[in-house]
């Protein structure tokens, strides 16, 4: 029953925001409560999770694999709370961004529906309804990336929109190859399916591995692995900093988390040739994407360019295909989720003071807003993978496990392409803070900027716990990487409607 | 209370830190003396631990496990090596911290900051030092370099510290993340990062692994020590105030890979390459610094320079360890520590006194500093290996361990370390001349008088402490025997001979005769060059400067990047659908070529016989790609506009022939619906493309790799969709229409899928709906730009979610 | 749009509008038995009410509305969600159904009450409110009716957003685009 709280919170939320069109302070108190309440009941899940395993809800009351199945296991209940911590943050970092009465009034709800896609993305187990939410969360996200640009932007939203509506059209012909293949959309009943086709003999292995190829594809252009991300960089920048927080903490990681729910918990586990490929794809996105980012002279553009390179990381997790580099990928997607989305925020914040995010026309922060200072500092670092910060942890996992299967050579490409982050975001770092700049005076005098400055300093706290008290989500990773990689005790805890067949 | 005092010595500072970095601004410059307390108190707690301590033995306690799944333990090692460095970092931390009280004026902001990064930088030093397990040792060891990037950009509105600060901070986290591979090789081999448990395991040291273990955590000793080829970075961070330089860059924190050798001696002096590598990465920087330092102008260019040759000869000593274990290394680092942080505070005194840096602009400046002088007469002796030193010890010491070493143990070259360390003394003795003459002797220049103003004896007091000390331990040595007989770690040192460290050691003894005859050519060549050439105007040749070269390839990066994103055509957004489809088409394409069974299972799809419904199916199929591709084709966007109705059409026809009233009914309201709204827009579309775009050659290139493209996607999907067959064997569907009116009390299936069986899909698309059009409102109003704003692109204020100021 | 002048065209527009909604509530009402639902019976609304304003203007249509049609459409889509809700008060999942029979109704049949169709309802209800809301907007827009804009946009935008297509004559009177303030 609590499962589908997740999203039907924001949804009921976003359909009284829409009824209250003007924006006011109560308005915003009344998102900002629903924020924390979803944030909240994420917390319960994850702790429900702990406690009982995989469940499922039948929606309908029509058991698998008749109706639309949720499932809660680790994972899911960890990218909940991920995506309810990230809307909690950029809401109210949302809120100081302008003056009440200057704010959009469609942004506060069509960040609840963007929302309601995502957690119906992660909570779901049924192939269509996550395409359902996909488009739930993408119409949303298209609305948001057009909602405050002008006509510079618009131009640049563009290529978003064409490109995930093209990646939309794949998605739909392989949900009717899924059924033209396996009679089911649910993925309890695809898993055992093919588990059981490929042990009778029926079907053959190259069918399952071109369909696995198919949705990799299409969430390889969601999550944005080379060469299919190029749309993200160039788009993201045009979003107003709070927004571009939730995009990139959350919205591409959405597509990595189906990628590993597809490989990990739907199709067999042994399509050797996908994880090849995967592997080296995700060396090939950190590496461009990372020599993008360096290229680059802005905040939004520098951080932009490092999403796809950061999603190279996690490609190259999932492809060593082992639990523990499950595990690592899981650890790594969650500290890239806080660290990611709180640096555009702090961007923001750089933006908001010196009235520009070109590195040339910021500078002085460091003397003039040391708290933000401290926080960026922070996140840069743990994007860098530096220790004792959480991305370094994530990083340590997936290169540990490189090493215990002897890929030297990725190894060390992972490696060179976090040298390279480092160089891009001490870049930033010495041209925003510490550059004496006579031409910005960052307006400090306005104190928005520390409120915004602390709702990114509270996922910067979260993710700081996450790197020092790094067991906790160590175990949580392992926990969600034994849930996605248990297929057998997935089907069985879901599809118990089998005689419906 | 051994843990407990060690912890407190290591977290004090960090509390430390977080309280000044939270209270201090409001304290000014008294901060100074709030910050003072915890590197007394941590000093303190360590002398106590040493004075405790057992002689010969390592004790590991485990405080806690701080991430057990990582494989880090929060494991403390106290044994010589780690009591020693503790002692030298706290220690050492004290005078600086003193110092740094007297030395930062008015003229400094931050104190509050500085004061914190210090304490963070002691509290990281300390726990590297007593990290008894390797990957802790490594988180402490980044962080160390974390304080150190804040503490040489502490005067970061000057571009040579924000430039000092990244090149320093880029090469030490470079390495050091080679030397975290290399730790996770160790964990690989030996399942553990704990010393205790790694160094209790028989391990074969020719293992490849183990080899490249040792390498890679040897080249973050490197890096941090600023060796040969990383020694560039040591000299910029010089931009630093000079407390920094003198705790951070020459007592301690470089000393860390010299910390790292003697920690991993025991596991890895066995590795054939032990000796090798070392050797000459120590010898060859030895040299290389020596040279670099007798020919730098700036003051603490040459310090720095000069460090890096003690720690390279400090490195080449580990590295030339007989096999019984090493001797008095800690009396060659202590050695070090003396004299080189004394007379970075020298100098320190000397540039805040006459505001000079380069050391051709000084000269004469004994009458006016009489203690300094004398100091700084004291150090540089020790420095060049003057008798009654402490560096007259050890240099005695160095030149006999490397002769025995020469007829012993030698196993590489032989002769070569004892040649190279001679000559690189040589030149010791020559730029330790050069420093104290070109400061205090000859004419003083006019320039000096100028801004000079005497020191005070409090900021000279650190100095005197230590040149003191300097002169004390050379002439009582036998002092220290106990101190590092008590200090010996099992692995590492050999057994001392009772009462072998005194001064004396006779005339007739090949080290005291060497070691004079190296003073002896190192004054001689000072003077001859001083005299007779212009060298000491020169500076380090252009093109051997691998700084210069570093900062170019920062340079180049950027445009590096943006050439490969130029080349992989990211920024292309006409590209971008292309090369998605491209990508589809060779991945999709390539697997089903090179699958023979695929293309036979292909090849059986077109073998079988039609039915005459498939016939219909099959050219309303092929109008269907015919109309699509006359979208591509054709130049009007009316009659592209046409074709794409005609699509929709057909589709509806194609679902008709598939008895799907529904779909086909929702289709074809569908297309009304778009149709109209296009009708409605038509007068919003651009004369440009209302007459047609300009068609030209370029153009028809485009439309024809288009053409190719959409057809060879369609040719890949018809053949997955003839794959993958579409004729489940145990298909959900059925279910629904036989069990629509019983269980969902309907007889339409599809309305009872809908909105029953599968009510949450429909709920959410029709949320799409409403999204849609909220999207379209939204597009409907925007904020204008200006021309101007405009070509500002990804710069302009749009976007950017702040209220243009400072109107409203 | 401006409303045609054709007399004839306007009464066929009427009462093509009134035919045209009878069928679509026809096909709304039978959707769980026959082709038809929410969806189409929406998309045929809309179609109609597009005709009316063929016919009687823009601002006639959007009278008949009574209300913005978005708001319509949002309360559809309250509607639809919350008639899921409702068994969950009952310990049911989210979106179980009720059903209650009603005999032999006139036209339609055997025909079942319950929360299928008041969410039929509410999609019917945001398909209509979306489709003519839409086309009304852009209707006004490339017409040049800023000031139509405007007031459909108030509650749709921010402060310092403007139509798209601002037309220089206009832009000396300026109209609040939210009129409350």
């Amino acid at each position: 029953m609590i499962i589908i709280l997740p999203v039907l919170i924001p949804l009921l939320t976003a359909i009284c925001g829409l009824l209250v069109q003007k924006s006011s302070i109560g308005r915003r108190w009344f998102f900002g409560f629903s924020a924390w309440v979803q944030f909240g009941l994420a917390i319960y899940l994850v702790r429900e999770a702990w406690v009982s395993g995989t469940q499922g809800l039948y929606l309908g009351g029509w058991e698998a694999p008749i109706g639309i199945t949720l499932v809660l296991d680790m994972l899911s209940a960890l990218m909940v709370g991920m995506a309810t911590l990230m809307t909690l943050a950029c809401t109210i970092y949302g809120f100081y961004e302008q003056k009440v009465e200057d704010k959009h009034p469609l942004r506060l709800p069509l960040i609840q529906l963007l929302l309601v896609g995502m957690n119906l993305s992660i909570l779901t187990g049924d192939l269509f309804n996550l395409f359902v939410a996909f488009e739930v969360m993408l119409l949303a996200s298209y609305a948001l990336i057009t909602l405050e640009a002008d006509d510079w932007d618009v131009r640049q939203a563009f290529p978003y929109v064409a490109i995930n509506i093209f990646g939309s059209a794949f998605f739909l012909i392989g949900c009717g190859f899924t059924y033209g293949l396996f009679g089911s959309l649910n993925f309890a009943d695809i898993a055992l399916q093919s588990e059981q086709m490929l042990a009778d003999g029926e079907g053959s292995p190259y069918q399952v591995e071109l369909l696995a190829m198919l949705m990799v594809f299409v969430f390889a252009i969601k999550a944005g692995a080379f060469p299919l991300y190029y749309w993200l960089p160039n788009s993201y920048p045009i979003l107003p900093p709070a927004l571009a927080g939730l995009f990139s903490g959350m919205l591409t990681k959405v597509g990595v988390y189906v990628l590993i729910r597809w490989l990990g918990t739907v199709m067999p586990h042994d399509l050797d040739f996908i994880y090849n490929v995967l592997v080296w794809v995700g060396i090939a996105s950190m590496f461009f994407a990372v020599l993008g980012a360096v290229s680059r002279n802005f905040i939004r553009g520098i951080l932009s360019f490092h999403i796809p390179s950061q999603i190279g990381f996690m490609l190259l997790a999932i492809g060593f295909f082992t639990p523990y580099a499950f595990a690592a990928g899981i650890f790594f997607l969650l500290h890239n989720i806080m660290a990611k989305g709180s640096l555009f925020l702090c961007g923001g914040v750089v933006t908001f003071l010196c009235g520009s995010d070109d590195l040339k026309k910021t500078g002085n922060l460091w003397v003039a807003s040391p708290l933000l200072g401290v926080v960026f500092f922070v996140q840069a670092m743990s994007l860098a993978g530096l220790p004792p910060f959480s991305g370094f942890w994530g990083k340590y996992m997936i290169i540990r496990e490189g090493i215990a299967l002897g890929e030297y050579v990725l190894v060390g490409f992972a490696l060179a392409a976090s040298v390279l982050t480092l160089f891009s975001m001490l870049k930033i770092w010495l041209a925003s803070f510490w550059t004496e700049n006579p031409d910005v005076k960052p307006r400090v005098d306005d104190k928005r900027w520390r409120k915004m400055t602390y709702a990114v300093g509270g996922i910067a706290i979260v993710s700081l716990f996450m790197g020092l008290g790094a067991q906790l989500f160590v175990e949580l990773s392992m926990m969600a990487s034994e849930h996605v990689l248990d297929r057998v005790g997935y089907a069985e805890s879901i599809l118990t409607g089998r005689e419906f067949r | 209370m051994a843990a407990s005092g060690i912890l407190i010595a290591i977290f004090a500072p960090l509390v430390g830190m977080v309280l000044l970095a939270l209270l201090g601004e409001r304290l000014k410059t008294n901060v100074r003396w709030f910050a003072l307390p915890f590197p007394l108190l941590s000093f303190a707690l360590i002398v106590l631990e040493t004075i405790g301590h057992s002689a010969g033995t390592q004790n590991f306690i485990h405080v806690g496990s701080w991430i057990p799944g990582l494989g880090l333990d929060f494991l403390i090692l106290i044994d010589g090596l780690s009591l020693f460095f503790g002692l030298v970092v706290s220690g050492v931390g004290v005078l600086i911290f003193f110092y740094a009280s007297q030395y930062l004026d008015d003229h400094y902001a931050h104190h509050d900051r500085f004061y914190a990064y210090l304490l963070l930088f002691m509290a990281a030093m300390l726990g590297t030092v007593f990290s008894g397990n390797l990957l802790l040792m490594f988180v402490w060891w980044e962080l160390t370099g974390i304080a150190s990037f804040f503490l040489i950009g502490f005067l970061h509105n000057k571009a040579e510290s924000r430039a000092g600060a990244r090149m320093a901070f880029m090469v030490t986290i470079t390495t050091g993340l080679l030397m975290l591979a290399g730790i996770m090789l160790v964990s690989e081999v030996t399942g553990s990062f704990n010393l205790n448990e790694i160094l209790s395991q028989p391990i074969d040291p020719s293992h490849s692994l183990w080899v490249a273990a040792f390498l890679l955590i040897a080249i973050g000793g490197f890096g941090k020590s600023a060796q040969f080829p990383f020694y560039f970075w040591l000299p910029n961070a010089m931009a630093a105030p000079t407390p920094v330089s003198a705790y951070l860059h020459s007592a301690t924190m470089v000393k860390l890979g010299v910390f790292l050798t003697a920690r991993i001696y025991p596991m890895f002096s066995e590795v054939d390459l032990w000796t090798p590598v070392l050797t000459t990465i120590g010898l060859t920087t030895f040299i290389i610094a020596s040279v670099f330092a007798l020919i730098s102008h700036k003051l603490k260019a040459i310090l720095a320079y000069s460090t890096v040759a003690a720690l390279a000869f400090l490195i080449s000593f580990y590295g030339m360890a007989p096999a019984a274990g090493v001797q008095w290394d800690l009396m060659h680092i202590q050695n070090h520590v003396f004299y080189k942080g004394c007379l970075f505070m020298v100098v320190g005194i000397v540039t805040h006194c006459t505001g000079m840096t380069d050391i051709r602009q000084l000269g004469g400046l004994r009458k006016r500093m009489p203690l300094l002088a004398t100091i700084t007469a004291i150090s540089a002796a020790s420095m060049a290996g003057v008798i009654v030193t402490f560096g007259f010890l050890s240099k005695d010491y160095a030149l006999a361990e490397k002769f025995d070493y020469m007829t012993e143990y030698g196993s590489f070259m032989p002769a070569m370390p004892l040649v190279l360390f001679i000559l690189g003394s040589i030149l010791k003795v020559a730029f330790s001349l050069r420093l104290f003459w070109h400061i205090f002797m000859g004419e003083e220049p006019e320039a000096v008088g100028k801004h000079f103003h005497a020191p005070s004896f409090g900021v000279q007091l650190s100095p005197l402490i230590l040149a003191v000390a300097t002169v004390f331990f050379g002439l009582f040595p036998s002092l220290l025997q106990g101190f590092y007989e008590k200090l010996a770690v099992p692995g590492l040192h050999a057994e001392l001979k009772p009462n072998s460290l005194y001064l004396w050691h006779g005339f007739d003894n090949i080290a005291f005769q060497l070691s004079a005859a190296i003073l002896a050519i190192g004054a001689l060549l000072y003077f001859v060059l001083d005299r007779f050439t212009g060298w000491r105007w020169e500076g380090i040749p252009k093109a051997i400067r691998l700084d210069d070269a570093f900062e170019w390839g920062v340079a180049r990066i950027p445009k590096f990047g943006n050439l490969v994103n130029q080349s992989v055509r990211a920024d292309t957004a006409t590209a971008y659908i292309p090369i998605i489809s491209a990508t589809f088409i060779a991945v999709f394409g390539a697997y089903i070529v090179y699958n023979p069974a695929v293309l036979g299972a292909l090849a059986g799809k077109w073998q079988m016989p039609f039915h005459e419904a498939e016939v219909i199916a099959l050219l309303t199929a092929t109008l269907i790609a015919v109309a699509a591709q006359g979208i591509l084709i054709a130049s009007r966007w009316t009659t592209q506009l046409i074709f794409t109705s005609i699509v929709g059409f057909l589709i509806t026809f194609y679902f008709v022939l598939f008895r799907a009233p529904d779909l086909a009914m929702t289709q074809i309201l569908i297309e009304a619906a778009t149709l109209i709204m296009v009708l409605l827009l038509l007068a919003r579309f651009p004369r440009r493309a209302q007459a047609g775009e300009v068609t030209g050659k370029a153009q028809a290139l485009l439309k024809t790799s288009n053409s190719v493209i959409a057809i060879g996607v369609g040719v890949i999907v018809g053949s997955l969709t003839l794959i993958f067959g579409l004729a489940p064997s145990a298909p959900i569907g059925p279910w629904y229409i036989e069990n629509t009116l019983e269980k969902a009390y309907g007889t339409n299936a599809v309305n009872t899928i809908l909105v029953d069986f599968r009510a949450l899909d429909t709920l959410l698309e029709v949320g799409v709906l409403l999204i849609a059009g909220l999207g379209i409102l939204a597009l409907l109003m925007r904020r204008k730009r200006t021309p101007a704003e405009m070509r500002e692109g990804a710069h302009g204020q749009g976007g950017l979610g702040i209220d243009p100021e400072p109107k409203r | 749009m401006q409303s045609t002048d054709s007399p004839i065209f306007k009464s066929v527009a009427v009462v093509m509008f009134f035919i045209v909604n009878l069928f679509a509530l026809y096909l709304l009402f039978r959707g769980h038995n026959m082709p038809g639902g929410g969806f189409i019976a929406g998309v045929a609304t809309s179609v109609a009410v597009i005709l009316l304003s063929f016919g009687m203007g823009l601002e006639a249509a959007q009278k008949i509305l009574r209300s913005d049609p978005i708001r319509i459409a949002t309360w559809g889509f309250l509607i639809a969600t919350l008639s899921g809700v409702l068994p969950m008060f009952f310990g049911l999942p989210y979106l179980t159904t009720f059903n209650y029979k009603a005999y032999e109704l006139p036209v339609i049949g055997d025909f079942y009450i319950g929360t299928p169709l008041s969410f039929d309802i509410g999609v019917y209800m945001v398909v209509v409110g979306v489709i003519t809301k839409v086309i009304f907007v852009i209707a006004e827009s490339t017409s040049q009716e800023h000031r139509l804009v405007r007031i459909a946009e108030s509650g749709y935008c921010a402060r310092s957003e403007e139509p798209i297509e601002e037309d220089p004559l206009r832009k000396s009177e300026e109209v609040p685009i939210h009129p409350d303030k």
